[in-house]
C-alpha cells in the first residue's frame, strides 16, 4: 500500500522546469533517490518536507493532502537536509531537545527518553554535552540523523545522510534505518550508491526534472543488463574510448586499461566481454539513455 | 508547556549564551557612569537630577534603539541565514508559535535595555528631591517610552528580517532609526520640516529639546506621551501581524492567517483612534499657535522687514495702573476666571481731559462684565480692549474700572512643540506676556518673527515694560490642592499677595522652593535652589556695588529659575525688579560678562539706542569693573573701549568715548560722578532724546557752579 502517492508534479523556478510530471508511489520501507546534481532531487525532496510549494500535481502522503494539510504532514515528518545547521550555541543533547519540542515532543520525559536512545543509536552519548560548535562534520552530521529520527516520524527524508562519516559510522546509520524501515517511509537520497545498494528496495532515477525509474533496486541493475562491458584497450586509445562510451570504471594494468562501460552494443574492441550489471551501472545507463 | 514557551524558552537559553550581546548592557551602564559620577560629584547642582538624566536618556535611548533594532533583524534572520529555518519549518511547530517565540526573545532583550534604564533612573531619583508620584511619573514615562519604541522596533525589525533577505533589511533598520532621528531633531529646531512628522517617531518627541521642564516636570508631555506610545503598541501589533503574514505564508494554516488577519484589523480600530486623538491634539494645537502668530505678524510689522524689536514698546503711555486687584480662580484645567478692579491714572502733561484708554488682555480671555467708577464702555479688538469714558478723565485722576474675565490660558511657542502658559492641576505658568490679566496701555503681548520654520514664524514674547509701577493685591482661589504657587509679588501671611512692581506679574506654580538672599526672592527647584542663592549671593556684590553708585534699585525682587525655554524669552526684555534664570545663568559667571550685562539692563539693553547709550553702558560697565577690583589690563575707559570694540571705532564714538574718558584721567571717583550723573539724566529724559554730550555740558555746568 502506498504511503506516499505524487501525480503529475510539476515545479519551476521562473521559467526553468525543476521537476516535470513526476509520477511515484512510495510505500514503507527504505526508497533511493538517485540522480545527478540539478537533477531535482533536491526540489522533490524539499516538497516533500513542505518547504517548497509546486505549481501542478498532487501529492498525498499517508492520506493527507500535501496541499492543504501541511501541518499535518510535518507532524509525520523527519527531515534531514543537505546541508544540516544547527544553532552552535547549543550542546547536542539541547539541541535534540529544542528540536523534540519543536516536532511536538511537549512532554519533557517523553522527550528526553527519545533524545537519549538517539544519541545513542547515532553514538553521540559521549559528546551530547559538547557545543555543536565544537562538533566535528561527521558528529555534526550525526545529529543532524537524529533530529529527523525525533518524534517517532512515519516518513523520513535524507538527503545525503551519509556524507562525511566513516565507515563505520555509515554501517551503524544503515542498521538504524534498516529497523525504522519496518514502520516508516524512508526516502533517502545519496551519491553513494553503495548505501542504496545495501539498504533500499527500491529507487527511484531522477535527471533534469524528469523521472527515468522508478523500481526495485535489481530492477536498477537490469537496466544494463547486455550493455555492461568490460574492455581491455592499449593506453593509447583511451581518449577515444572515453568519447565513445559511458565509463562506469577504469583500472590500470601492466601495459594496457580496463574499462568498464555501457553501451547497447558490444564495444569492436578485442577482449571486449558482457559482464553482470550492477545498480550502479543500471543508474548510468539510465541517465545517459544507454538503457533506451 | 507550550510549544510558544519552549521555543522562547530554548531561544533565550541561546541568547544568554552569546557574551557579545551583553556588550550593550556594559556600554550602557558606562555611559550612564559617565553622566551621574560628574554631576554626584559637583559640590552644588546647577540642574536637576531630572534634567540631567532626561538629556542623556534622549541619546542613550536612540543608540539603544540601534542595536534592538539591529538585534531584532539579527533574530528574524539568523537563522534562514544559518539555514536552520529550513529545517526548522519542517517541524510541527507552526508560524505563530515559531515567530513569536522569536519575537519575544527580542523583545526581552529589549526589555533588559529598559530595565537597565529604569534601575539606573530608579536609584539616582531616590538622591533626587521629588515625592513619590513625580518618581512614579517618571518611571512610568521612561518605561513608556522605551517599551513603546522597542515594541515597534522590534517588531519592524522582523518585518525587515522577513520581508528583506539580504543584509539590506539591516540597513532598513538604520535608515529607520535615522529618520527617527531626523524627526526628532526636528523638534530641536536643525530642521524645518511639518512638525506633524514627529508623530511618526517611535517614541513621544513632541517638545522642544526636552521632555523636562524644571520645576513642571513632565507635566507637559505626560498624558501625549501615554497616548503616542499607545497608538505605537497598536501599529506595531499591526506590523506583527504583517511581519507574520510575510512569513512562509504557504506554510501558514488557513486558520492562522485569519487569526492574523483579523487581528491586524482589530488591532487598526484602536490604532486609528489613539493616533486620530494624538494628531487632533496636536493638530488643534498647532492651528492656535498658526493663528496666535498671524495675529502677531501684522502688516506694520511687514513694513519693517518682518521684524519688530519688543524693545521698541516706546514712547512712555500716558496712562499708569497705579493698583490693581486681582481675584483669580482656575475653575478647570487651563481655564482661569478673574474680577479685577483697576486703579488707572491719566498722566498726560496737556491739562486737557482725555475720553478714552486701552488696555491689553489676551485674546484668548473673553471680558464678561466691565464697569467703573463712572460710566463708561468697553470695546474689544484682538488683545486690545478700549476704555471709552464720555465724561473725561482729568489728569492725575484716579478712574476705578472694574473687570471680570475668564477663558482659556494654554498657550504656545515653537509650533506648538512648546508651551508658553498653562494651568492644570500640578502646574500652573502664567507669565506676564501672557497677557492674563489687564496691562495698561495698547501692548504687543507677543511678536512673529519670520523664521525657516514650519509655521514660517515663531513667536516670542513682547517688551512690556512698564512706565509706572503698579501696587498689586491678589487672591488666588480655587487653586489646585497641594500645588505650591508663588507670583513676582510676595504672598502675605494671610495668603493674599501684595507689592508694587514695575515689571508686573508672572504666577507659577509647580515644584519649587522659596528662599531669599538679600531682599530678592528665589523661586527655585529644591535641587537647584543652593546654587540659585550662590549665584544669587555672587550677583549681589554686584547688585550691592552699582545701587551704592548709581543711587538706582538693581537687586531683583524676584528670581524666577525656570528652564532654558521659560526663562531665555524673559530675559530678552531687561526688567530690574524681575529676572528668569537658567542653568547657565547660574552656572560659571563671568564677572565680566555679569556686570556688563547689568550694565546693559540698566540701558535698556539691545535695541539701537544710539551710540551716546551705548557708551553709557560701556561707561557703567567700566566703572564697576574698576570698583569690584576687575583687572582688564587697560589703563583707563578709553584704552579699554578700544579693546572691547571689534572693528575699528567710528570717530563720532572715539569723541564721545573720549568726552567720558577726561574724567578717568581725572580718577576714578570723578569719573563714577560724572557716569552717575549722565545716568540719572539718561534715566530722566526720553531715550531718544538724549545726548550724551549736551548731558555732559550740564554737568560741568552744575559743576562749575
Amino acid at each position: 500500500m502506498s504511503t506516499v502517492e505524487i501525480n503529475g508534479l510539476n515545479k519551476t523556478y521562473r521559467s526553468v522546469s525543476a521537476l516535470s510530471d513526476i509520477q511515484l508511489q512510495l510505500e514503507a520501507g527504505l526508497f533511493g533517490l538517485l540522480g545527478p546534481n540539478g537533477a531535482g532531487k533536491t526540489t522533490l525532496m524539499k516538497i516533500l518536507s513542505t518547504l517548497l510549494p509546486y505549481e501542478k500535481g498532487q501529492v498525498s502522503i499517508y492520506g493527507y493532502d500535501l496541499a492543504k494539510e501541511g501541518d499535518q504532514i510535518r507532524g509525520l515528518l523527519g527531515y534531514l537536509p543537505q546541508h544540516f545547521f544547527a544553532p552552535a550555541q547549543f550542546t547536542g543533547r539541547e539541541f535534540l531537545h529544542y528540536a523534540g519540542s519543536m516536532k511536538g515532543l511537549k512532554d519533557r520525559r517523553e522527550r528526553n527518553e527519545q533524545v537519549e536512545r538517539l544519541l545513542t543509536e547515532v553514538n553521540l552519548q559521549p559528546h551530547a554535552d559538547k557545543k555543536i560548535k565544537r562538533y566535528s562534520g561527521g558528529m555534526a552530521r550525526r545529529l543532524g540523523i537524529a533530529q529527523a529520527l525525533l518524534g517517532s516520524p512515519k516518513l523520513i527524508i535524507l538527503d545525503e545522510p551519509t556524507a562525511g562519516l566513516d565507515p563505520a559510522e555509515r554501517i551503524r546509520f544503515r542498521n538504524v534505518l534498516e529497523r525504522l524501515a519496518k514502520d516508516c517511509t524512508i526516502v533517502l537520497s545519496t551519491h553513494i550508491i553503495g548505501d542504496i545498494e545495501a539498504s533500499c528496495e527500491k529507487v527511484a532515477v531522477l535527471n533534469r526534472g524528469k523521472l527515468l525509474y522508478q523500481g526495485t533496486t535489481a530492477g536498477l541493475a537490469n537496466q544494463a543488463a547486455g550493455r555492461t562491458w568490460e574492455l581491455q584497450v592499449p593506453y593509447a586509445e583511451y581518449d577515444k574510448v572515453e568519447q565513445e562510451y559511458t565509463i562506469i570504471s577504469s583500472r590500470r594494468e601492466t601495459n594496457h586499461a580496463v574499462f568498464r562501460v555501457i553501451a547497447n552494443e558490444q564495444p569492436p574492441h578485442q577482449d571486449a566481454a558482457a559482464v553482470p550489471p550492477t545498480i550502479e551501472d543500471g543508474y548510468m545507463a539510465a541517465i545517459s539513455g544507454v538503457n533506451r | 508547556m507550550s510549544m510558544l514557551a519552549l521555543v522562547y524558552r530554548h531561544e533565550m537559553r541561546l541568547l544568554c549564551r552569546n557574551p557579545f550581546l551583553a556588550l550593550p548592557f556594559a556600554i550602557q551602564l558606562i555611559c550612564w557612569g559617565f553622566v551621574i559620577i560628574p554631576y554626584e560629584s559637583q559640590p552644588v547642582h546647577y540642574e536637576e537630577i531630572a534634567a540631567v538624566f532626561y538629556g542623556s536618556f534622549q541619546w542613550i535611548m536612540l543608540v539603544n534603539l540601534l542595536l534592538i533594532g539591529l538585534f531584532a533583524v539579527y533574530m528574524a534572520a539568523k537563522d534562514r541565514e544559518s539555514g536552520f529555518e529550513l529545517l526548522a519549518a519542517t517541524y510541527k511547530v507552526n508560524n505563530t508559535e515559531w515567530v513569536i517565540g522569536k519575537w519575544l526573545v527580542a523583545q526581552t532583550y529589549a526589555f533588559c535595555f529598559t530595565l537597565v534604564t529604569l534601575l539606573v533612573q530608579g536609584i539616582w531619583f531616590l538622591g533626587g528631591s521629588m515625592g513619590t508620584e513625580e518618581r512614579v511619573q517618571s518611571l512610568i514615562y521612561v518605561f513608556a517610552q522605551m517599551e513603546g519604541a522597542c515594541f515597534v522596533l522590534v517588531t519592524s525589525g522582523f518585518l525587515l528580517g522577513i520581508g528583506i533577505k539580504h543584509m539590506l533589511a539591516y540597513m532598513g533598520m538604520a535608515a529607520l532609526l535615522g529618520l527617527t532621528l531626523l524627526s526628532h531633531m526636528n523638534s530641536y529646531g536643525f530642521a524645518y520640516v511639518n512638525p506633524r512628522l514627529n508623530l511618526l517617531t517611535p517614541f513621544d518627541s513632541m517638545y522642544v529639546f526636552t521632555p523636562y521642564e524644571s520645576i513642571w516636570g513632565l507635566g507637559s508631555v505626560f498624558e501625549g506621551a501615554m497616548l503616542h506610545q499607545l497608538a505605537v503598541m497598536f501599529i506595531s501589533a499591526i506590523l506583527l501581524a504583517v511581519a507574520f503574514l510575510l512569513f512562509r505564508p504557504y506554510r501558514s494554516s488557513r486558520r492562522e492567517k485569519g487569526l492574523w488577519s483579523a487581528f491586524a484589523v482589530i488591532m487598526l480600530v484602536p490604532a486609528v483612534l489613539a493616533g486620530g486623538i494624538r494628531v487632533a491634539q496636536y493638530d488643534s494645537a498647532l492651528e492656535q499657535y498658526i493663528d496666535t502668530g498671524k495675529q502677531y505678524l501684522s502688516e506694520s510689522m511687514g513694513d519693517k522687514g518682518g521684524f519688530i524689536d519688543a524693545m521698541t514698546e516706546r514712547p512712555r503711555y500716558p496712562f499708569s495702573m497705579d493698583q490693581a486687584q486681582l481675584n483669580v480662580q482656575f475653575p478647570s484645567e487651563n481655564r482661569i476666571k478673574a474680577d479685577s478692579v483697576l486703579s488707572v491714572t491719566y498722566r498726560g502733561e496737556t491739562p486737557a481731559p482725555v475720553n478714552e484708554f486701552s488696555l491689553t488682555l489676551q485674546h484668548q480671555l473673553e471680558i464678561t462684565a466691565c464697569s467703573g467708577s463712572v460710566k463708561l464702555t468697553c470695546s474689544r479688538t484682538g488683545d486690545l480692549i478700549l476704555v471709552q469714558v464720555p465724561g473725561g478723565m482729568q489728569p492725575n485722576e484716579p478712574l476705578q474700572l472694574s473687570l471680570r474675565y475668564e477663558g482659556n490660558v494654554r498657550q504656545y511657542r515653537s509650533d506648538a512643540l512648546r508651551q508658553q502658559s498653562f494651568a492644570e492641576a500640578d502646574r500652573i505658568y502664567l507669565p506676564k506676556e501672557a497677557g492674563w490679566y489687564p496691562l495698561i496701555g495698547e501692548r504687543a503681548l507677543a511678536q512673529s518673527d519670520p523664521d525657516y520654520t514650519y509655521a514660517a514664524f515663531e513667536i516670542t514674547n513682547g517688551g512690556l515694560v512698564e512706565d509706572y509701577p503698579t501696587a498689586f493685591t491678589v487672591t488666588i482661589a480655587d487653586k489646585p490642592a497641594g500645588l505650591p504657587v508663588a507670583l513676582t509679588i510676595p504672598r502675605e501671611p494671610d495668603g493674599m499677595y501684595k507689592g508694587t512692581t514695575q515689571y508686573g506679574l508672572s504666577l507659577i506654580g509647580g515644584h519649587f522652593e522659596e528662599s531669599t538672599v538679600g531682599t530678592t526672592r528665589i523661586v527655585a527647584h529644591p535641587e537647584v535652589m543652593q546654587s540659585a542663592r550662590q549665584a544669587a549671593e555672587t550677583y549681589f556684590t554686584y547688585w550691592n556695588a552699582l545701587e551704592e553708585w548709581l543711587g538706582v534699585p538693581v537687586a531683583p525682587r524676584v528670581i524666577y529659575v525656570l528652564d532654558k525655554h521659560h526663562s531665555y524669552p524673559i530675559q530678552s526684555a531687561p526688567r530690574r525688579d524681575y529676572r528668569a534664570w537658567d542653568v547657565y545663568d547660574m552656572k560659571d559667571i563671568d564677572p565680566t560678562f555679569a556686570v556688563s550685562s547689568l550694565a546693559r539692563d540698566l540701558t535698556h539693553g539691545y535695541p539701537p539706542m544710539g551710540e551716546d547709550a551705548d557708551v553709557l553702558q560701556r561707561a557703567i560697565t567700566w566703572g564697576l569693573m574698576r570698583q569690584l577690583h576687575m583687572d582688564s589690563g587697560n589703563k583707563d575707559f578709553a584704552e579699554w573701549y578700544a579693546q572691547e570694540w571689534p572693528f575699528d571705532i567710528p570717530a563720532e564714538v572715539t569723541e564721545r568715548v573720549e568726552l567720558l574718558n577726561r574724567y578717568d584721567e581725572k580718577g576714578e571717583e570723578a569719573f563714577r560722578q560724572a557716569v552717575k550723573y549722565v545716568f540719572t539724566q539718561y534715566e530722566l529724559d526720553e531715550k531718544d532724546d538724549f545726548r550724551l554730550e549736551e548731558t555732559l555740558d550740564r554737568y560741568e555746568g552744575a559743576e562749575s557752579r
